[in-house]
């Protein structure tokens, strides 16, 4: 035990007074708290470095496609791409800690952004086609996957299986307004999405019934 | 796999506020600690803590977002009580993982809990850590006890212990319309790395009760007059024009009848205007006396309960969904924030079962916080007092320390910050 004579106090450990940071007579006694080292951001540099590549490339290519000019500006799409890969990794640095939220993000964010090429790229209807109905398709394999392969636990995604099920649904509406010119894979979404739909209806419909009741509690 | 179908529990009112306002540097955590005099071992510490689990069902429930309110959902995780190593108060609830929200930890003698305020709130808590260190103690030193070990007096049924009392309780009345005041803020440097910085101070029980009564007032309202007199004391002179604003949480079950280990508190604030006032702590005390006097009555108390549920009771808010409330609540707690200075609790006297005192030495609190935040508890005579700041300096608890000593007090502080 110390004893700082400025304050008139007993001080359990260390080597300055902890009240007025007078330095003690001796440093001795057992403390209370563990010293814990400070973490430093142990990503930050890898972030950093990797964002201004990124940016460091975009300029380039800017800078290459404006001193030799082409029919497509190029270097366009090297930027919004760059940006969507940004906006994805970004989304799911974020819900690394859980997987089918992770899943969830990648179908919603991915969808958006292949619609909005798709659209800005001569509107040729392949993110309604293709992505779209492939991403629900492949978020439903991938979360069924998971929970047998990883024994996770399975009551707490079973919900999102079922809200990868509504998604897988979804491109019914395709079809209904004819906004596809191929159609298997929006009917192969459709009916993999029915089917887990159906079968956790059956086999989790009580489970998921109180659940929706408190997620949806007023 | 089992099918078990999830009960749920609504969270209750005063919880509901917190994962609205918690982040990185206010993470809303609180940590009750007990020191023992001998070392904690690990072993029975998880028999302890399996034990008390199943006396608190309602701690194994993670946090979950609802489309319009959060809610607390049981989990299947089992805690399991491991070695400190982050520092105190750091946050527990994370939004992408359903963990539990509340952690055991331990440090040679010492045995540490965790909560989110969420979860529950500090009698809560410290009924948890009652039981669980009451089952260390008679799992440790079982062959001290033989077959009669003393009996655990906290006697609440499960049902009780769940209940959401704020909502048992809440009518609806006419509000008394409370004046509030922006406060005097205390700036200064933030600790790096948003750790909190922890100052305790270990004393005699008696000698502060009698310390208090040389003021005529109690315990409470001395040294909520000393922590404002020390406060007051490191502003400068020009700031001075606002009033030091001190909140102090109320314990609900004092003035309503009710077991639960779940949230049941309001506050109040206690204020003194340095300004226009003498900084004489006998004139302070008596002011903050008359104060306590007028707030803590059964119209006023009821009047801030139910201001705090009519929230959660009013239609509009109710349909509005969960990330719009948050953003709004975020603002409201802003405000709210600007009308307090700094916070002080008085968890009061830890009862164990006789014979204890010669296992345990004292009974702890912190509380996670942006400003500076005194608690304090008392365990037989000795008298725990505890600082928790987001602030390097320490003049607010330098002088309140001092000034303490000076009254011939014998105090030996200790900091997670050597």
């Amino acid at each position: 035990m110390n004893y700082c004579d400025k304050c008139k106090i007993n001080v359990k450990s260390g080597a300055l007074c902890p009240l007025c940071q007078h330095r003690l007579k001796q440093d001795s006694g057992e403390s209370t708290f563990p010293k814990i080292p400070t973490m430093l951001a142990k990503h930050s540099l890898f972030f950093k470095l990797l964002i201004f590549a990124s940016v460091a490339a975009c300029i380039i290519c800017v800078g290459i496609n404006l001193i030799i000019p082409t029919k497509i500006f190029w270097a366009g799409f090297v930027v919004f791409g760059v940006t969507c890969a940004w906006i994805d990794g970004i989304f799911s640095y974020k819900k690394l800690h859980n997987i089918p939220k992770t899943i969830l993000y990648q179908v919603i964010i991915v969808s958006a952004l292949s619609l909005l090429w798709d659209y800005f790229t001569g509107k040729r209807g392949w993110s309604l086609d293709y992505v779209i109905p492939f991403l629900c398709v492949a978020a439903i394999l991938t979360m069924s996957a998971l929970s047998w392969l990883a024994k996770l636990n399975l009551d707490d995604y079973t919900f999102y299986l079922f809200l990868y099920a509504l998604f897988g649904i979804v491109p019914i509406l395709f079809l209904i307004f004819g906004l596809v010119r191929v159609r298997y894979p929006s009917v192969t979404s459709i009916g993999v999405g029915i089917l887990s739909f159906a079968g956790l209806v059956i086999f989790k419909g009580e489970y998921i019934w109180a659940e929706l009741k408190n997620r949806l509690h007023l | 796999m089992t099918t078990d179908i999830p009960n749920y529990y609504d969270l209750d009112n005063a919880g509901k506020i917190f994962p609205w306002t918690s982040n990185k540097r206010d993470t809303k955590v609180f940590r009750f600690a007990c020191e023992l005099y001998e070392a904690v071992d690990r072993k029975d510490l998880q028999t302890a803590l399996d034990m008390t689990m199943e006396e608190f069902p309602l701690f194994r429930s993670s946090l979950r977002k609802g489309l319009f309110w959060y809610y607390l959902r049981p989990s299947g995780t089992i805690p399991v009580v491991s070695e400190e190593n982050e520092p105190p108060c750091s946050s527990i609830y994370d939004a992408n993982r359903y963990n539990l929200l509340f952690e055991v930890t331990y440090f040679k003698n010492r045995i540490n809990l965790e909560v989110y305020h969420a979860l529950t709130d500090g009698t809560g808590a410290l009924q948890f850590l009652r039981s669980l260190v009451y089952n260390y103690i008679i799992t440790h030193y079982a062959s001290d006890f033989g077959e009669n070990p003393p009996p655990h007096d906290y006697d609440a049924s499960l049902t009780q212990k769940a209940e959401d009392s704020f909502r048992k309780y809440y009518k609806k009345t006419k509000r008394i319309p409370v004046k509030e005041v922006r406060a005097y803020k205390i700036r200064g440097a933030k600790t790096p790395h948003s750790r909190l910085k922890v100052i305790e101070g270990v004393m005699s029980a008696k000698s502060v009760i009698d310390a208090a009564h040389s003021y005529d007032a109690t315990v409470s309202v001395f040294l909520t007059s000393l922590f404002l007199s020390s406060i007051a004391k490191n502003a400068p002179l020009y700031k001075k024009k606002r009033p030091v604003v001190i909140t102090v949480p109320i314990n609900l079950r004092n003035f309503f009848s009710s077991q639960t280990a779940r949230n049941f508190f309001c506050t109040m604030n206690i204020s003194y205007d340095f300004y226009n006032e003498p900084d004489d702590l006998k004139l302070i005390a008596k002011s903050v006396a008359q104060q306590f006097k007028d707030k803590l009555t059964p119209e006023y108390i009821t009047s801030r309960m139910n201001g705090f549920s009519a929230i959660e009771h009013n239609a509009i808010v109710r349909i509005v969904p969960l990330f719009l409330k948050n953003i709004i609540m975020r603002v409201a707690g802003k405000m709210n924030e600007i009308q307090a200075t700094a916070s002080m609790s008085n968890i009061g006297k830890v009862k164990m079962p006789e014979g204890f005192e010669k296992y345990i030495r004292i009974f702890d609190v912190f509380i996670s916080t942006t400003k500076v935040q005194m608690c304090m508890c008392s365990y037989g005579d000795s008298m725990t007092l505890s600082f928790s700041s987001a602030f390097r300096d320490t003049d607010i608890q330098k002088d309140f320390f001092r000034a303490l000593a000076d009254m011939g007090i014998d105090i030996t502080v200790a900091s997670n910050d050597e």
